[in-house]
């Protein structure tokens, strides 16, 4: 049957814990909200150590609208800086990546110690003197930055955890495959897609929606252990899922996966997702890493950053082999990416109009692959810092906040 | 030997729109028996050069077969081909090079370009009419709005 106007605007007959108020995903105060409390609070990982090497290496990123450079200091250390000039703001840096002994602003030519965020420089300075604008005081704004496992994060807020308090133990099942031999990135791209940052990371955390994947439907979901799996979940929001063997000579085209280049600590067949609050995700296919970071733009735009950690040092062979191995799913030519990006664009569609009222993520399944317990530890956490119950977002008292 | 230029402008042709108009096996046709396919660009953000996709001509055909059981999340791409530039014969190999530009229509007509890169091309020319031996797709774009089950 059907559902009636009033059935349809009445929120469901669930826990508040198991439905979303769709306004979350397109109501410009939230998101407004969600830079303040989260995106600015929280860890956020920008790069991989392996992105920047050398000395005087750096690499630009964006975290809560906040320009960034992540640079490796002449002491070999990793810091970061807001990539805007004490002057007049222009970004100093514009390429994406690059290595520099010094960084000069293009506009009046400020220069700037890549090492210490120190302004070295500037054109006359006798008129700024004059009105008592020392150069000591013209540096760059540092920006708190830590490491682990290789994996570099940045927070905007001095006065957070340290990152691995934050982390916790979530990425233990992550652990040994990226951090026992040197990895580094072997692909990246950027996908600028029409929708709520939420919906890519939910897509990362809802392995309901894997029926979604002709691939899957052939390589996984028939495979008893699939749905067995248990998901285990960390304080400050993150989860990750145990593994199974995925069988991908059932897709036409396919063979089975070279069992010589099986990460440490993996089987080449294995599948392993571990998520990280607010917005990242670690996805193991055996061979090959991806992660999958977010730069929300509006409520309704976000650009997702890909990249695959491969061995370090390896042959040119293997290399090969593992980025084919990553781009056959996970490519923007692959099997599974397009389809990921339909899902998301058509739930855009559909909701950001603002006419659609609930979704569900009410699944029980005693907590295995497809409960959607996963999902519900990410709101729980986004609720606790915004305040907010996900279920009723406008209500002045939040039940889960109060917990 | 004298190159019929206006045949391989022709297989240019007819190798984007055999693509858009999903008629894989003619496409597949277009090619030599160890034809391979790559997707490439170089990447400002790692600083290495990236391949996105390699396929010979029989893993190509199988994927392109395998299309219509997804669920495809580009409407319709139009590969449009231009600039072409025609090299030396060498050893029966012409090297070809084109700027593609490849843009998106959704369903309701609403239309976006998808991205842009060059076909790197080697074709043969033995035979009646020339083959592709060999396509590289480099992009220049490497932030798109969607990923494709059907290549470029
Ligand atoms: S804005 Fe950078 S030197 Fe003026
Ligand atoms: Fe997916």
């Amino acid at each position: 049957m059907s559902r009636t106007e009033a059935e349809f605007t009445r929120p469901p007959q669930l826990p508040a814990t198991h439905f979303v108020d769709n306004h979350v995903y397109y109501d410009e105060g939230v998101f407004a909200e969600e830079k303040e409390k989260i995106l600015s609070k929280t860890w956020r990982f920008v790069l991989h150590e392996s992105e920047i090497p050398e000395v005087y290496d750096y690499r630009t990123a964006s975290v809560a609208d906040t320009p960034l450079v992540v640079a490796r200091g002449k002491d070999g250390k990793i810091r970061s800086f807001v990539n805007s000039c004490s002057h007049r703001g222009a970004a100093v840096l514009r390429r994406p990546a690059g290595n520099l002994r010094a960084w000069r602003c293009m506009y009046h030519l400020w220069t700037y110690d890549p090492t210490t965020g120190e302004c070295t420089s500037r054109p006359r300075p006798e008129a700024f003197d004059a009105v008592g604008l020392r150069q000591e005081a013209c540096g760059l704004r540092e920006v708190r930055t830590e490491l682990i496992y290789g994996l570099v994060f940045v927070n905007l807020d001095e006065n957070c955890m340290p990152l691995e308090e934050y982390i916790g133990d979530s990425l233990f099942l992550q652990r040994e495959m990226i951090d026992t031999v040197e990895m580094e990135v072997i692909d990246f791209f950027e996908l600028n897609l029409k929708c709520n940052w939420k919906n890519w990371m939910e897509t990362n955390m809802d392995l309901y929606h894997e029926f979604m994947h002709v691939a899957n439907r052939k390589t996984s979901l028939q495979i008893p252990e699939y749905y067995t799996r248990n998901w285990h979940t960390f304080p400050n929001g993150h989860f990750t899922v145990d593994r199974y063997s995925v069988e991908y000579n059932k897709y036409p085209g396919w063979e089975d996966r070279e069992d010589s280049l099986a990460l440490p600590g993996m089987k080449e067949d294995e599948f392993q997702i571990t998520d990280v609050f607010p917005d990242i995700t670690f996805l193991t296919r055996g061979t090959v890493v991806r992660i999958d970071n977010q730069i929300p733009l509006s409520p309704t735009e976000t650009l997702v950053q890909y990249r695959a950690l491969g061995i370090k040092g390896e042959s040119e062979e293997d290399r090969m082999r593992r980025i084919r191995d990553y781009h056959s799913i996970w490519g923007l030519f692959g099997r599974n990416l397009p389809e990921d990006c339909l899902g998301v664009k058509l739930q855009g569609d559909a909701i950001y109009g603002g006419q659609v009222p609930y979704t569900y993520w009410c699944r029980e399944e005693n907590n295995l692959s497809q409960d959607d317990i996963a999902a519900r530890t990410w709101w729980k956490e986004w609720s606790r810092l915004m305040g907010r119950d996900q279920s009723q977002p406008f209500e002045p008292e939040s039940t889960v906040a109060a917990e | 030997m004298t190159i019929d230029r206006n045949k391989i402008t022709d297989l240019i042709y007819d190798s984007c729109a055999l693509l858009d108009d999903e008629r894989f096996d003619d496409y597949i046709a277009l090619c030599t028996p160890d034809f391979t396919y790559r997707i490439t660009a170089f990447s400002e953000e790692i600083r290495k050069p990236m391949e996105w996709m390699y396929q010979t001509r029989e893993n190509l055909l199988e994927l392109l077969k395998a299309v219509e059981t997804h669920e495809v999340a580009v409407a319709h791409l139009r590969r449009v081909a231009s600039m072409v530039r025609i090299g030396e014969a060498q050893n029966g190999i012409v090297p070809v090079r084109s700027t593609v530009s490849v843009y998106h229509t959704w369903y309701d007509g609403d239309t976006r370009l998808f991205a842009i890169g060059t076909y790197k091309d080697r074709i043969t020319t033995d035979g009646d009419s020339p083959l592709l031996a060999s396509r590289e797709v480099m992009l220049d774009t490497r932030r798109l709005a969607s990923g494709s089950h059907i290549p470029i």
